[in-house]
């Protein structure tokens, strides 16, 4: 369900007050390019899906209906426009990076307070390039975005039992992974 | 959310570069792009179909103008050749009930999308 203050920038927004939008923007943008990113793995590609996905939103807004929550709602629309790029758009994949860090550089015991530098992300990448596509989505929707089994079926049309079978897989997959290309503490933390 | 479930989330958050600074301004400024071209004139066929739909109606606006010619000072009695048609039976009452039917129904149609709020500038 749509919190209040969310439902009433969205009715703010049917009333024709665009600048209401941006409220909606700033909040979900972050998640959103995060989603169509680990879809398209190409930073450059989720952006621009990500900006399609918000048009794409706005101009169909009068159609959402309260029942579900709006993220889900924006999501699918994300998910969508993420899979239909992927499907134009040939990407080359990523060399996954073999090379490890030193075991020093993660001393920190608390992943929060994990400082990601470029050459960090370049191995998280390179794992989740590892994953394949419906793994990546379900592990992103159901830790990322925190949508439940049920809001990903009915947002990918993939059954339940499946998805199940897709996280606990890439979970595995990004734990097996990360333990190749970090070797360090971090992946103790991610138990499969 | 258990603790496992939060440090997936931080690698998968850790996983892209931050999102661009202007990106909110970059979503505004093309739904204000799409918000004026909606507002503006925007032709219901393409203009080459226009082009066509032109010569058509010229066509058949001139060959009206021929026949009337050709009905009025015709060197053959045209007129002669057109009562000879065999008009066939047609149920005219049908015909005029259903252009009244179309234009209310068109007229009602109008009203109601008149009074939709549709106010997206």
């Amino acid at each position: 369900m749509t919190d209040w203050n969310e439902q009433i920038t969205i009715e703010k927004i049917i009333a024709g007050d665009t600048h209401a939008f941006a409220k909606l923007v700033d909040r979900y943008k972050d998640m959103t390019v995060l989603l169509a990113y680990n879809i398209l793995l190409n930073q450059e590609d989720a952006e621009e899906v990500a900006q399609d996905a918000f048009v794409k939103a706005f101009t169909a807004l009068h159609t959402y209906k309260a029942e579900a929550r709006f993220s889900t709602w924006l999501y699918r629309i994300v998910v969508n426009t993420a899979l239909n790029r992927k499907k134009l758009k040939k990407y080359p994949s990523t060399e996954i990076v073999e090379e490890t860090l030193d075991d020093n550089e993660f001393q920190a015991s608390n992943i929060e307070a994990w400082q990601v530098t470029a050459e960090h992300r370049k191995h998280i990448q390179a794992a989740l390039q590892s994953l394949n596509v419906n793994e990546r989505l379900c592990i992103t929707l159901y830790y990322l975005n925190e949508l439940s089994v049920e809001e990903i079926r009915s947002l990918t049309g993939i059954s339940n039992s499946n998805i199940k079978v897709l996280l606990h897989r890439g979970r595995k997959n990004l734990y097996k992974a990360l333990h190749k290309q970090l070797k360090n503490e971090i992946t103790n933390l991610i138990r499969p | 959310m258990i603790e496992e479930d939060k440090h997936i989330k931080q690698v998968l958050l850790n996983s892209a570069e931050g999102t661009s600074i202007n990106f909110t301004d970059l979503v505004l400024e093309r739904i204000n792009k799409l918000s004026v071209t909606r507002s503006g004139y925007q032709p219901l066929v393409s203009p080459k179909w226009q082009r066509v739909f032109l010569l058509t109606f010229a066509f058949i606006a001139v060959a009206i103008i021929i026949l009337c010619v050709l009905l009025a000072y015709g060197p053959v009695d045209a007129s002669r050749w057109i009562k000879n048609w065999e008009v066939p039976e047609i149920g005219y009452n049908k015909i005029i009930a259903f252009i009244v039917c179309f234009w209310i129904v068109f007229g009602l149609n109008a009203l109601f999308n008149k009074k939709l709020p549709h106010s997206r500038s």
